[in-house]
């Protein structure tokens, strides 16, 4: 599983670095994404050819439009018209930011509260990613239904929430295994679905079960010894 | 063949306006975004409206001459889209430099008083513009 590229745009201001290297290694850590900046590569086009192909690559893109600096509309612009989930950050007011943000991602934020900064990103990345875990979620709940018929168990799904932050660390630690490979997906998916993830007798069921499976899929393929 | 206008909406450049959407129809080109971006840019689904406008024009002719947020962002969409533009910038700009996004470029400097050097080589570069697009 190839991580997932948050690109952000933001003027190249010395002052800048450090915020951009806190927020990169946040987002790195919490989120498993991986994050780049227009300087992140070796110049060898222009550098709007390159910004644009950034752009082109990124799952998510984020914004700061603090000092209304026209470049970074500009790029933003291109995101915009590659249809790029954008994340505007904004130190004053929206209400005063120079292009309508009201319907799209936005977070207000102050230099002095860092924390209160980290949570609204936490949140907008959740919204914007989110999509693709929700998807997971369902395949999760389906296949814990047949769990729970072929076993007779009665086990209750983790809230969606849970769900995705047990999959996000599972996705910065070992990857999601691609869909063509069921049983894999199976195997890292059925774990992070139940509720109460601490019950033994629950979790070891859960592994004969799979194993079954497992079994059952090796006999079941033609030309297999 | 359309071009999409995107340039200050107030009375002092209401001249501009008139003065660039005469020289594309001379040239059979039909200026967008005229009066219509008074009427989306109250609402709130702004870029949107813009974004679609953008999809069904040709190239775009845009002033930069106070390097408007909104402006800029749709420049920028134009470019995503893989839209050519005309730029213009008015000789009395505040601003000494062109932001570097636009270097590379080719600006119409214009005097604000007198708008005939403007219409000769406007008509020309839309002339050429019209054949390539």
């Amino acid at each position: 599983m190839v991580r997932r590229v948050c690109f952000f745009v933001m003027p190249f201001r010395s002052e800048l670095n450090f915020f951009y290297l806190y927020l990169k290694k946040y987002l790195e850590d919490k989120h498993g994404l991986e994050v780049r900046r227009g300087d992140t590569s070796i110049l060898t086009k222009t550098l709007m050819d390159k910004i644009e192909t950034e752009i082109q690559s990124a799952d998510l893109i984020i914004g700061d439009v603090t000092h209304s600096n026209p470049n970074v509309f500009y790029e933003l612009g291109i995101a915009r018209a590659n249809r790029k989930p954008i994340v505007f950050m904004i130190q004053e007011e929206p209400e005063q930011a120079p292009v309508d943000l009201r319907q799209f991602e936005f977070i207000r934020y102050d230099l002095s509260k860092d924390h209160d900064l980290l949570q609204k990103l936490d949140n907008a990345i959740r919204n914007l990613l989110g999509e693709g875990y929700r998807a997971l979620f369902n395949t999760s709940l389906a296949l814990l239904q047949e769990f729970n018929g072929e076993t007779g168990s009665a086990v209750v799904p983790a809230e969606f929430e849970e769900f995705q932050a047990r999959v996000m660390r599972g996705e910065r630690l070992e990857g999601i295994p691609p869909a063509e490979k069921h049983l894999a997906l199976e195997e890292f998916l059925l774990p992070k679905i139940i509720g109460d993830a601490t019950d033994m007798a629950t979790i070891r069921k859960i592994e004969k079960w799979l194993s079954g499976r497992d079994q059952q899929a090796q006999a079941g393929k033609p030309g297999n010894p | 063949m359309k071009c999409l206008l995107v340039l200050p909406l107030d009375a002092s450049t209401r001249s501009l306006r008139d003065t660039v959407s005469r020289v594309l129809r001379e040239n059979e080109v039909e200026p967008v975004g005229v009066d219509d971006t008074a009427k989306v840019t109250a609402g709130a689904r702004w870029v949107d409206e813009i974004y679609g406008l953008l999809r069904s024009c040709d190239f775009v002719i845009a002033d930069i001459t106070r390097q408007n947020p909104n402006v800029v962002f749709q420049l920028g969409v134009a470019h995503g889209l893989g839209k050519p533009f005309i730029v213009l910038i008015s000789e009395g700009a505040d601003s000494p430099s062109i932001p570097s996004f636009l270097s590379g470029y080719q600006f119409l400097v214009y005097d604000p008083k007198n708008f005939s050097g403007l219409v000769s080589r406007l008509g020309r570069v839309v002339q050429s513009m019209s054949r390539t697009v």
